[in-house]
């Protein structure tokens, strides 16, 4: 073990002392994930693209992009010093900026499979959806952190109000796009959240475990009973309660994804042997690429990928325990909590557990807004992480990497 | 809470947070285990809500592709298509404006007026009205055009195709044509296209009636079908295979029926059916050595405007025969010895077993002798032979005669075998003159044959031969004897008594005396039979005639009947003749003239090299025409080979060299013309049919090599 002196330093060097404090169970699976992420991109939509007259390589091309931009963004991340994404200034304007965003796109967004979720901008498409996940993490992050300081619950204090207000609107403007995936995984990070902040066991595992099952439930009896018809999200839901019953409508996608996971088998038919990216499933490269990715590596494909996101996840959630920072375990835990939802709504719909809400797998899916909220969520956890090595150094428990 | 202290109070916390996170943890990788497990349950045992997986995808990746089997052909005895396999094209037009070709040609309709325009020569519709099914709204991908786009020809297909217009395709469906139209239509039948839900590849052609519809299985053939997996877009898969199992195309059906008698008597049976305005008429023209079928036909038709049939005659109607069943009883008189032809009887009306047997002429003749009785059809007369032979010979001969039983001709199905009650002397007699006792055409036609072919019966045929798609005979008819019910004796007799019927004058038949041919005939006028007994009035019978030529040693039998003529002037029997008489005689033209033909060939001899006197003197000696060209003085080259094997008469030109003239062409063959052109190396360019009327080289002209020969034909007459 090497023996390292912190010494204070400013600016590159900085950033150059850092990396001896880098966190491996972090950056291992991103850049592995990552990786995979490229390969799967390529080999699901090359096949799409030839036939819509476009060259294969089109997705390759622009997911490698956004993954280096990816890399370049959790570098910068993981080296802005964390309390200036506290500062006053930067909330302020992330808030505004924000708002503006998802006001915009819903007066003027592009639409994709219904949802205005795109906004156009030139040569690129952003989902500023997907920006307001790391946004609500920062700014109620921060917000319940001061108001924990006060020596208050947070969902007592007056100061909360604001901040609750404001999600609220936020998410009903996501909620009318329509976005339901993004609504979704939005309120889960909020209420993991407000849930890790303000412990009430009782009702923390109430709302966990009580509310989604009064929801699939409820929409089950209504369905049933005929209450709800028509709309893409009632047949969504009904296509996942009996996916071969509407086989060749709503429930097709289901189908088709299931026919991709059996096709592969343990091992998969090998990478580019796929037979459902070839029209058979829809959205092959983005909400569906585990589907492919099942098929064409296998089980144990899958698998690998599975357990890498969740070292990187469970990552996250160690760093918050370990965190004495009420502001960093909150990070960490909403973080922890945007990638866990994000998996289960896309594997969810990809493997019949949930209806399909058109969320994306973290990191191998296709999608350029995603990969560069991911990474600077990654950067933030990096910063938090790197943070703790040296204070733990300072202490004198140094937690540093064997070579 | 509020009371603790600050301190305790965020070590709590922290100590809270801490669990939150331990639970966190706990769900995240519950999760992550149930994906897994999710994953792997469906990925290793490939069934979700009790649907197999694997097999559904394998069925929806299976593209089976149906290879439609070519049906088979149906021939008249000379190898001429009577019904053969073609496409109907069912005319559609791509609108979608997002269809474009690799090379970005759009395949859409992109010129909407010019389109309507073009395809409102073709089709029936305005172009108003096309250019307003071409116009719809953005999401329709194909229009079509309806009853009027549909049921479109080869050839209308092809000439819409010519103007090259984007977006506009067709779909084939199989179709049936019958390029002689209402030639035999009743023995060839017909078959349509149709549509099973339940067979892959849709519409096939099912036969109907006939031979379409005997053969049915034959012709069809099996349907080959392509297998394979195949993506969206119609691709193969990598690592699947297509498997192919080859359509085998249907049989051919070659008839024995001759075009030229065929058309000759579908006309013939046209003017006098369209003249008699009757109700039902046939007419079948046979072998009377072989039992061949060389032309048959009945009227209505399937094809007939008004009240089409959609039955075989000759098969599936039984119809009480009449008078003509007085040569079969005649037959069994003669052969069992009970006709003295000088034997008295009084005719007129004789009662008996009950009822009353009457002559067509009521007063009748007085007393007259039996062969009297033949020539004037007297029912009594034959009641009386009947009663003489007994009934139990004339029901044996009845039987001997094939009645009552199916004759089976291959390629005539849902015959009907016909009934007699056969009880009471009244009855039995009756059949004597056929009444009460039902047949069908084939069965008379079969029982005639015995009486032309010096007692031995015929079976019918029309089918030659059947032929699978490789060339193979997979089923040949044969001239088939299927008894020997009278002494050829007798046969010769009764043909003799037959003749009588035309020439004798008390016969009835003098409407079908033909010149310079002998004929051995019987004439009959039925009354029809029904629930509410025989029908009355003059055109509520059935008249029918047979006819044998040449009458000493028949060749050919015609048998025709007219079923309730409305309209009977002239007379039926006359205007049966006028179907009888022209075919009759010109089969029995053609007959000799072939017979002539066989006879009068000789052999070309060889005379190159002889002089041009020496050469001609000896081609005339042997009955052949030398023609002579060129003004050498030995023979160079012949246009007939020597020791070739040529009609007499035959034009055999010599070539002596030099200075080439030109004959006089007129009369000439185009065989002949063919042969000189090709010995003088001239250009021919010919018009019309016949024999040479006129020339564009005149006759003694110089002639160059490689001149032009024109030659107008006429018919002779």
């Amino acid at each position: 073990m090497k023996k390292i002196k912190l010494r204070p330093r400013h600016g590159l060097a900085t950033i150059k002392q850092n990396f001896h404090f880098w966190d491996y169970y972090l950056m291992v699976p991103y850049l592995v994930l990552c990786l995979i992420g490229i390969v799967m991109v390529y080999s699901s939509s090359a096949a799409i693209q030839m036939q819509n007259g476009g060259t294969p390589q089109a997705y390759l091309i622009k997911q490698t992009i956004y993954v280096i931009l990816g890399v370049l963004v959790l570098l910068f991340c993981a080296n802005y010093p964390l309390e200036h994404y506290r500062h006053r200034r930067f909330l302020e304007y992330s808030t505004v900026g924000m708002g503006f965003l998802l006001a915009v796109v819903l007066l003027i967004g592009k639409a994709v499979n219904g949802a205005k979720g795109w906004l156009n901008l030139g040569p690129i498409n952003i989902q500023p959806v997907e920006f307001c996940k790391l946004y609500f993490i920062l700014y109620l992050a921060d917000r319940m952190a001061r108001a924990r300081q006060q020596g208050k619950h947070f969902l007592l204090s007056k100061s909360s109000r604001g901040p609750l207000i404001l999600a609220a609107g936020y998410l009903i403007l996501i909620l009318v796009q329509p976005d339901t995936g993004g609504f979704a995984i939005n309120a889960c990070i909020i209420a993991v959240m407000i849930l890790a902040c303000d412990i009430r066991w009782g009702k923390a595992i109430t709302a966990v475990i009580g509310f989604p099952l009064l929801v699939y439930f409820g929409l089950q009896l209504a369905i049933i009973n005929g209450w709800l018809h028509g709309g893409y999200r009632i047949q969504r839901f009904i296509a996942f309660m009996n996916p071969f019953g509407n086989a060749s409508g709503s429930g097709s996608q289901l189908v088709n994804s299931y026919y991709a996971i059996s096709n592969g088998g343990i091992f998969g038919v090998g990478l580019g042997n796929s037979v459902q990216k070839m029209g058979y499933l829809p959205e092959p490269n983005t909400d569906f690429i585990m589907a492919i990715t099942s098929e064409e590596l296998g089980l144990v494909g899958v698998t690998v990928i599975l357990v890498l996101l969740l070292v990187l996840i469970c990552r996250m959630i160690q760093l918050g325990v370990k965190s004495q920072s009420l502001y960093q375990s909150l990070i960490c835990y909403g973080s922890a909590t945007f990638f866990t939802i994000e998996t289960f709504f896309n594997i969810g719909g990809v493997l019949g557990l949930l209806p399909i809400t058109g969320v994306t797998f973290p990191f191998i899916s296709y999608g350029g807004s995603s990969m560069l909220v991911l990474s600077a969520t990654v950067g933030i956890i990096m910063n938090i992480s790197i943070r703790q090595n040296k204070a733990q150094l300072e202490i004198g428990e140094p937690f540093l990497p064997t070579d | 809470m509020n009371k603790m202290p600050r301190r305790t109070k965020n070590k709590l916390n922290n100590k809270n947070r801490g669990t939150f996170g331990k639970w966190l943890f706990m769900i995240t990788v519950a999760l992550f285990v149930l994906f897994i497990v999710r994953f792997a349950y469906i990925a290793i045992n490939k069934d979700v809500q009790h649907v197999n997986l694997q097999s559904k995808a394998e069925q929806i990746y299976t593209q089976r592709q149906v290879i439609q089997a070519k049906r088979g052909t149906i021939y008249d005895a000379e190898g001429n298509q009577l019904a053969s396999d073609t496409s109907n094209y069912t005319l559609y037009a791509v609108v979608d404006r997002n269809q474009r070709s690799n090379t970005g040609r759009p395949l859409y309709v992109t010129n909407k007026k010019k389109t309507a325009k073009v395809l409102a020569r073709y089709i029936n519709l305005s172009p108003a009205k096309i250019e307003k099914i071409l116009t719809t709204n953005r999401q329709t991908y194909q229009v079509e055009f309806g009853a009027a786009g549909s049921h479109l020809s080869v050839a209308t297909m092809q000439k819409i195709k010519s103007h090259h217009l984007p977006g506009i395709n067709f779909v084939a469906t199989p179709a049936r044509q019958y390029p002689e139209g209402e030639f035999a239509s009743q023995l060839i039948g017909m078959a349509n296209p149709k549509t099973d839900p339940k067979v892959p590849g849709g519409t096939t052609l099912v036969g109907q009636l006939g031979l379409e519809g005997y053969f049915n299985k034959q012709l069809t053939g099996v349907n080959g079908i392509r297998q394979d997996k195949q993506d969206v877009y119609g691709y193969q898969l990598a690592n699947s295979k297509a498997t192919m199992k080859k359509a085998v195309n249907g049989d051919d059906v070659r008839t024995t029926l001759d075009p030229q008698t065929q058309h000759f008597l579908e006309s013939k049976v046209n003017k006098v059916y369209e003249h008699s305005r009757a109700n039902a008429m046939t007419a079948v023209v046979m072998e009377a050595k072989t039992g061949k079928i060389i032309a048959a036909t009945q009227r209505p038709t399937l094809r007939s405007k008004k009240d089409p049939v959609w039955r075989n005659m000759l098969v599936q109607d039984a119809y009480e025969p009449g008078s003509t069943m007085k040569i079969l009883a005649l037959s069994a008189a003669i052969d069992s010895g009970h006709f003295d032809p000088n034997g008295t009887f009084n005719s007129g009306t004789w009662s008996m077993g009950g009822g009353k047997i009457t002559d067509w002429s009521s007063g009748g003749w007085g007393v007259i002798t039996y062969k009297d009785a033949f020539d004037l059809s007297s029912n009594v007369g034959f009641a009386h032979l009947e009663q003489n032979m007994g009934a139990d010979t004339w029901y044996k001969y009845i039987k001997r005669f094939g009645l009552l039983k199916k004759v089976n001709v291959v390629g005539m199905g849902n015959e009907v075998a016909g009934f007699t009650q056969f009880k009471g002397i009244l009855e039995q007699a009756n059949t004597a003159f056929g009444q009460g006792i039902t047949v069908n055409v084939m069965q008379m036609m079969q029982a005639f044959t015995a009486v032309a072919n010096h007692g031995k019966m015929m079976r019918p045929y029309f089918v030659s031969k059947v032929t699978n798609s490789d060339g193979q005979v997979v089923k040949r008819v044969k001239t088939t004897e299927v008894g020997h019910p009278i002494k050829s004796q007798t046969a010769h007799k009764v043909l003799d008594l037959m003749q009588g019927v035309v020439y004798d004058q008390k016969g009835l038949g003098h409407a079908y005396q033909i010149k310079g041919h002998r004929i051995a005939a019987k004439t009959g006028t039925a009354q029809i039979g029904g629930a509410n007994g025989y029908s009355n009035g003059d055109t509520n019978y059935l008249y029918s005639m047979v006819g044998m030529a040449p009458a000493e040693n028949p060749q050919y039998i015609i048998y025709i009947t007219l079923r309730q003529p409305q309209n009977i002037n002239p007379q039926p029997a006359d205007q049966i003749a006028e179907v009888f008489n022209p075919t009759m005689k010109m089969l029995l033209n053609r007959r000799s003239a072939s017979k002539k033909a066989a006879h009068s060939k000789v052999t070309v001899p060889s005379v190159v090299g002889h002089t041009s006197q020496a050469a001609s003197d000896e081609l005339s000696a042997r009955r052949l025409q030398p023609v002579l060209i060129g003004s050498g003085k030995k023979v160079k080259q012949q246009s007939q080979a020597g020791g070739q094997q040529v009609l007499v008469n035959q034009r055999v030109i010599l070539d002596t060299g030099g200075r080439v003239k030109m004959p006089d062409l007129t009369g000439w063959s185009a065989a002949d013309v063919e042969e000189l052109a090709q010995l003088l190396h001239l250009q021919l360019s010919e018009q019309g049919d016949g024999y040479v009327d006129s020339q564009s080289i005149k006759a003694n002209a110089s002639i160059n090599k490689n001149q032009t020969l024109v030659v107008k034909y006429k018919a002779k007459n």
